[in-house]
């Protein structure tokens, strides 16, 4: 049976008749899965139809053999602390008692329910679907229905009503910094608030770490939307206590935005002495981002036409990537343990600008190293390495002009020989690396400087033998500065544990330096 | 007394179910248990005259808290069709009289809303305007389903559908919209398209409706009127827009045109308004002319505050 088959179009009669046999055929999972609010089943429907909806669903929870199971606890709870529909509360009032074991921790819930009905209570039945009582006789009140399960809570032994200074687990979940979701999704959603100013959901929630909760001003539960800002305001004292005022954001979005303008957010906040100012605003957004953000965030809220017809509590503290750090649900937050989160994740902060900071220094260092590279391929080129390079010069620098010098009678040969030598490098190099270019135009060169005057008689023949040369030589070094640029760059970054830099330009250089020395020296030997 | 005292609190005391207290009535209040018992039997005696009988329903007020037995009489009473219904609105009205000491109605407001649903389908016409009025202000889920099931299904309607209308309104979630809407395109009557626009003035989705109905000068102008009061809190950017044109318009109705000044004296933005020289002289006109008085208020009030200082 597929329970999916229930949509805002379904009948109320077809609601009741898929989870009677849901229950005939005890699929629990089924009915657990209808009592999220997030159920398409619920949008549509008049706020009192979705009440009636959901009562006789716990009501039918309670008739499982085995009782409310501990998925279902979650609702029960919500609806004892919260709820005001006595329906509701007394369906979630017997759900409750219909588990075998008594737990302490349930009084204060139920406390609270009788102060939640005991003013609009009525006759409620459970005889069938959609009854409503008119008289006295096979009636229940939810006052009754709290009482009996006080009266079954009672009967526990080990009750010792130790029960009321911890939030049950089920209200909140963490995520640590991996699990948490980018806000991509909505971060260019416009916000507006309380004086009509723009945001966006990016702006409002990165940089600083916030508690973000969601109301509506024309909600009628005192114990859900009204309570929810008194929260925060709450919340907004204890982080003035505590120093953390101005370190952390605080905010409440509307659930009715075409109503909630911007006078109206004011005066509902303003009401509950909510503190605004740039960093503790309310806010509206379209009607069409509510429900991307409805989405985003999974957001427990159910509409007729524009207005809400039921929706649980909820508050989000995120980080200062706007991510959600943790969540409460339910049932209403305790303001030091979302002043404590907000503390650490103002921790989280301050260790990401440090990482930051390290990073930026290396980003600087790597930025500089990369500008560098094609000058150190310059100045590498220019200065000279090893004698070979020194030839390189003479021949280049020495010899173009030697005929307008004065000069000892030997120098010309040396200096021709030297030329030569180089020219032998540059062959031993093109042989080394396989490129044989650079040799070709230093051979080139060579010829030309090397003829008489008279067989090339322009000016500029000599000057352009020269800057061939040196060409030559920047050819034949450019392999192994590429390998040398490599390798500043590895060295600025980390290396990975564990990982040898096998492939490091050093390592290469070293290898490919040796066969290079062997054959020069047997060729200088040779001649 | 903190959470955990107030739980042990209610847990132990959770034996002691609350019922109407059997204390001696009149302690502290005016009537003595004599003096109410006697009430009681007077008031109960079908055989006195309905204007002896409605007098002593108003001296019971107190005791419907304390007595489970006149409590439960006086709903019989209530709910006892061959009675006339004048008394049976004196014991309604003595009912509504207690459920006001909220505290102490308690234990009494479950038989009091049963017997408020049983009497939803009274054959008495106004014992059914007065019931559904009462229990619409609980936002009662029965209730809304019998007052849209009227509008659906006129055939079965329990009160006009204006009345309807009036009640749902008490509930914004209580879905009267769609039908709403389809009331103002196909109005059984123009008390049930007021009823029906002044419904939709808590819906966002509405706004085109009441800019159309305020700016078309063949509607009434309570219509127009409505349409200005709903685009003030729905969308008052709007209304501030249209109000400066209508109040230009020299054609335009004077009861449209009051609202609409008073919708720029009360809520318009000072620094545009008083700034507005073409306006100004336009409300000098009308304060000098000899238009209706409510008009010439509305001109003065707005000159009081944008064009005097």
């Amino acid at each position: 049976m597929d329970l999916q088959v229930l949509t805002a179009e379904s009948s109320e009669e077809q609601f009741a008749a898929l989870v009677e046999t849901a229950v005939g055929s005890q699929s629990v999972r089924l009915l657990l899965d209808l009592l999220d609010e997030r159920h398409g089943v619920y949008e549509e429907r008049s706020a009192s139809t979705v009440a009636r909806m959901r009562g006789w669903l716990l009501e039918l929870i309670s008739r499982l053999p085995d009782g409310a199971p501990d998925s279902a606890l979650p609702y029960v709870l919500e609806e004892l602390d919260s709820g005001r529909d006595p329906y509701v509360v007394a369906a979630a009032a017997r759900a409750l008692r219909s588990r075998h074991r008594p737990d302490p921790a349930f009084a204060p819930y139920l406390a609270q329910a009788i102060i939640n009905v005991q003013d609009h209570d009525e006759f409620i039945t459970f005889a069938a679907f959609g009854e409503y009582c008119i008289d006295e006789s096979g009636a229940t009140t939810a006052e009754a229905e709290v009482r009996a399960t006080i009266d079954w809570l009672h009967s526990c032994p080990t009750t010792t009503l130790d029960c009321c200074s911890t939030q049950p687990s089920f209200s909140e979940r963490s995520f640590a910094g991996a699990d948490r979701r980018t806000l991509d999704e909505i971060a260019t959603i416009p916000l507006q608030d309380q004086v009509s100013r723009w945001t966006t959901f990016g702006e409002m929630f990165q940089g600083r770490p916030s508690f973000l909760v969601f109301f509506y001003t024309r909600c009628d539960n005192p114990r859900k939307c009204s309570l929810t800002i008194a929260k925060l305001r709450s919340l907004q004292q204890t982080l003035l206590e505590r120093g953390l005022a101005g370190r952390v954001r605080t905010a409440a979005i509307t659930y009715d935005p075409a109503w909630d303008t911007p006078d109206r957010l004011r005066g509902y906040a303003r009401n509950r002495g909510l503190h605004l100012d740039e960093e503790n605003r309310v806010l509206r957004s379209s009607a069409e981002d509510l429900l991307s953000i409805r989405r985003y965030l999974e957001l427990g809220v159910t509409f007729v036409e524009s207005l809400v017809n039921h929706h649980r509590i909820e508050g989000f503290l995120l980080d200062s990537q706007g991510r959600v750090a943790r969540r409460f649900e339910r049932l209403m937050w305790d303001e030091e343990a979302v002043a404590d989160s907000l503390n650490g994740l103002l921790g989280e902060v301050e260790s990401h600008e440090q990482l930051v900071s390290k990073r930026s220094t290396a980003e600087i260092a790597s930025t500089i190293t990369s500008a560098m590279a094609p000058l150190a391929v310059l100045g590498a080129s220019l200065i000279p390495k090893c004698p070979l390079c020194w030839t390189a010069y003479m021949s280049a620098l020495g010899i173009a002009g030697l005929d307008r010098l004065s000069y000892p009678y030997w120098l010309l040969p040396l200096l021709s020989f030297l030329a030569l030598v180089n020219l032998g490098s540059l062959w031993l190099r093109g042989r080394a690396n396989g490129r044989m270019a650079a040799f070709y135009l230093g051979a080139a060169a060579v010829f030309v400087v090397l003829m008489p005057t008279t067989v090339l008689s322009p000016a500029w023949i000599r000057p352009a033998a020269v800057v061939l040369t040196l060409a030559a030589s920047l050819m034949s070094v450019s392999n192994a500065l590429d390998r040398l640029r490599v390798h500043l760059q590895l060295a600025t970054h980390r290396k990975p544990a564990g990982q040898p830099l096998r492939n490091s330009a050093t390592t290469l250089d070293a290898e490919a330096r040796r066969p290079l020395l062997r054959k020069f020296s047997r060729f200088v030997l040779r001649y | 007394m903190t959470p955990k005292k107030k739980a042990k609190a209610i847990t132990k005391g959770s034996a002691k179910k609350t019922r109407p207290r059997k204390r001696a009535a009149g302690a502290g209040r005016s009537s003595s248990s004599t003096d109410y018992k006697a009430s009681w039997k007077a008031a109960s005696d079908s055989s006195r005259s309905d204007a002896a009988r409605i007098k002593d329903f108003g001296k019971l007020t107190n005791a419907i808290c304390d007595d489970r037995a006149v409590l439960n009489g006086m709903i019989g009473v209530l709910r006892d069709v061959k009675t006339s219904l004048d008394v049976r609105l004196a014991a309604l009205a003595a009912l509504q009289a207690a459920s006001f000491a909220t505290i102490r109605f308690r234990p009494c407001r479950p038989p009091y809303f049963a017997a408020l649903r049983a009497l939803a389908t009274d054959p008495e016409p106004e014992m059914r305007n007065r019931v559904l009025g009462l229990l619409m202000r609980e936002q009662d889920s029965l209730a809304q389903k019998l007052l849209l099931d009227g509008l659906k299904k006129p055939d079965k309607a329990l009160v006009p559908p204006e009345k309807a209308l009036q009640l749902l309104s008490y509930d914004v979630k209580a879905s009267a919209y769609p039908i709403a809407r389809r009331i103002v395109e196909q109005p059984p009557s123009s008390d049930a398209k007021a009823e029906a626009l002044r419904l939709l003035a808590a819906d966002a989705k509405s706004v085109g409706i009441f800019e159309q109905r305020l700016l078309d000068k063949k509607e009434s102008p309570e219509i127009r009127q409505i349409s200005a009061a709903a685009l003030q809190a729905l969308a008052p950017e709007k209304l501030q827009q249209y109000a400066r044109d209508i109040v230009m318009d020299t054609t335009e109705s004077p009861a449209v045109q009051a609202t609409s000044l008073t919708a720029l004296a009360q809520f318009g933005k000072e620094e545009d308004l008083s700034k507005d020289e073409v306006l100004s002289k336009r409300v000098e006109r009308i304060q000098s002319s000899d238009a209706a008085q409510q008009i010439k208020q509305s001109a003065k009030q707005f000159a009081t505050k944008y064009i005097e200082k």
